[in-house]
């Protein structure tokens, strides 16, 4: 039966309001027509007649209005279903953004936000009620027109922009870093009501991302550095092994000819040869068990009162030989009265070695060294000056540092193990004296150290 | 008379090894580095060059290579004479289609009997 009665409630869904009203005016005027006639046929009474057109006129208003009822309360029940169904399904949308993980909020054409989930609270640290506040306070002042001109083109086109890259500023300050998409929100009419701004806050990942690119950065940069440093070692074992080697063919050849030769002027010259390549390689060795001494400080020192005009005069004396065979001129001016300084004695030799010998071998032919000795502020300065080929500026820092050489490739034009001028600036630095370069190419390097006065 | 060049940028090397092949009975012919030799190669003709690898400039592989590119003087046997002995170094002075690799420090003899037996095969 309810079936039924559905089945017609539903049939006359289908039909059109104006169609029910006719089909309502159809019968009702069928009834009115007909229901009389038939009274006519049947009641003779006049008196009788009219009463029961009274009854029949009662009837019908009473049919109709039972009728009416049925179709109020049906339409009514129909409404207020859909309209909970409505308020429904809108709860659920409403939930599904307000507990999204994604801070989602939108704004009006004039910038004023509208809506503003919980996600947005907590990351923004703004409660809900920003909303009626322009957007803008979220973002930095350099990037606002920007994303004002994204806006206005969802509004203008009601397209959506993805993937578009926002800074924001937080209630305290910290600045968050979002991928959002921006699109619009239509009314029934199609008008854009709203943009929606739904972000991804990509902050933490960013920062990792970059943590990374730092840690792999300075990965290949240790990589680099170990690269160059084990070209370096090949490199130095090459010029070590063959700064060791030379003297050793020199004077074994000076030694094995000297042996068959029977003029001894001659035999002598050979000797001396052999002795000048024991000499240098003797240099080599030096540098090499002063590199390897680890602690340089100030308390493995042999600390006395060095005569530093005497110490010079000594080391000058072992490279007459080398001065001799290079053609060069050395000057020693030391200022009268030279105060001694508080040294370990075979340390300054050792620097004194170091300086002299560099000043013959990056000097040019017949040149000149001068050796120069003063006091200055309680401190005696000492500078070895070549007339050499000097340095270029890019290298002046990093001669002191140890293995550097300007050429260390396996056939350049110097020898030298690269250690010298990084012990000599170790061993000054443990006295608590300085040691300075200067240089120019082509015409001389002049280098300056500073030894404390002994005070007793 | 067979002549020998020897290019080293050592000159006592240059004095002592021009002493022991003088000895033997070699005439010398001295360059102090690979520019040098090669331009004297541009003149002259030895039988033999001793070539040392360290040197400022060409390194002596170069010379090497260079010598036996010119078809006037690839068939002249070339001996690196080197304190290095490092396998690839060996290595690089065989590929620059030298004939012998001496080493330094070298014995006389050493010296004499490599020279003897290059010139013999060529």
């Amino acid at each position: 039966m309810r079936g039924h009665k559905l089945s017609v409630i539903n049939s006359w869904k289908e039909l059109s309001p104006f169609k029910i009203a006719a089909i309502y005016a159809l019968l009702g005027g069928l009834w009115i027509l007909l229901s009389d006639r038939l009274l006519v046929l049947f009641v003779g009474d006049p008196v009788m007649l009219t009463r029961l057109q009274t009854l029949k006129g009662w009837f019908y208003v009473i049919i109709t209005a039972l009728l009416l009822y049925l179709l109020i309360n049906h339409n009514m029940g129909v409404i207020r279903r859909s309209e909970e169904a409505l308020r429904e399904s809108e709860e659920r949308y409403r939930q599904t953004v307000e507990n999204s993980p994604n801070p989602i909020f939108s704004v009006d054409r004039n910038g004023v936000i509208q809506t503003w989930n919980k996600s947005c609270e907590n990351v923004f640290q703004y409660g809900r009620d920003i909303i009626g506040s322009k957007y803008h306070i979220l973002l930095k002042s350099e990037d606002r027109p920007a994303i004002e001109a994204t806006v206005a083109r969802v509004f203008e086109k009601k397209q959506p922009f993805s993937n578009v890259e926002i800074t924001y500023r937080c209630r305290d300050g910290t600045l968050r870093f979002m991928v959002s998409r921006l699109y619009p929100l239509l009314n029934p009419e199609g008008r854009v009501e709203a943009c929606v701004f739904a972000n991804t806050d990509v902050t933490e990942r960013r920062k990792a991302e970059e943590e990374l690119k730092t840690a792999y950065e300075k990965l290949q940069r240790a990589h680099d550095e170990l690269k160059t440093l084990d070209e370096l070692k090949t490199n130095i074992i090459a010029n070590v092994s063959h700064e060791l080697r030379t003297p050793i063919t020199i004077a074994k050849g000076a030694i094995e000819l000297a042996m068959d030769e029977k003029d001894p002027k001659k035999r002598k010259e050979l000797l001396k040869m052999a002795v000048n390549a024991l000499v240098r390689q003797n240099f080599i060795v030096k540098d090499l068990i002063e590199a390897g001494r680890k602690d340089r400080s100030k308390k493995n020192l042999k600390l006395e009162a060095v005569n530093l005009a005497h110490a010079i005069k000594l080391v000058s004396s072992e490279f007459k030989p080398m001065l001799i065979k290079n053609k060069l001129k050395l000057k020693i001016v030391v200022e009268d009265n030279l105060p001694p300084v508080s040294a370990d004695c075979e340390q300054i030799k050792h620097v004194l070695r170091n300086l002299i010998h560099n000043a013959i071998k990056f000097n040019k032919r017949e040149g000149e060294i001068v050796i120069n000795a003063r006091e200055r502020k309680g401190m005696v300065e000492v500078c070895v000056s070549d007339t050499g080929i000097g340095l270029h500026k890019e290298h002046l820092n990093k001669i002191f540092e140890r293995f550097y050489q300007v050429d260390s490739s396996p056939t350049r034009h110097y020898g030298g193990t690269g250690l010298g001028l990084a012990i000599v600036k170790e061993i000054i630095q443990a006295h608590g004296g300085e040691i300075t370069a200067e240089s120019e190419l082509g015409k001389g390097s002049r280098f300056c150290f500073t030894l404390p006065v002994y005070r007793g | 008379m067979v002549k020998i060049l020897i290019v080293d940028d050592e000159p006592e090397i240059r004095f002592l090894t021009r002493k022991m092949l003088e000895k033997a009975g070699y005439e010398v012919m001295e360059a102090g580095n690979g520019e040098e030799g090669l331009r004297l190669l541009k003149k002259e003709k030895p039988d033999l060059i001793l070539l040392d690898v360290m040197m400022p400039g060409l390194k002596g592989w170069e010379v090497c290579g260079r010598i036996k590119a010119d078809e006037r003087l690839r068939n002249i046997p070339v001996a690196m004479f080197t304190v290095r002995t490092a396998e690839d170094d060996i290595e690089k002075s065989r590929d620059c289609g030298a004939e012998a690799h001496i080493n330094k420090p070298f014995d006389r003899e050493e010296l004499i009997y490599t020279v003897e037996k290059l010139l013999k095969k060529s």
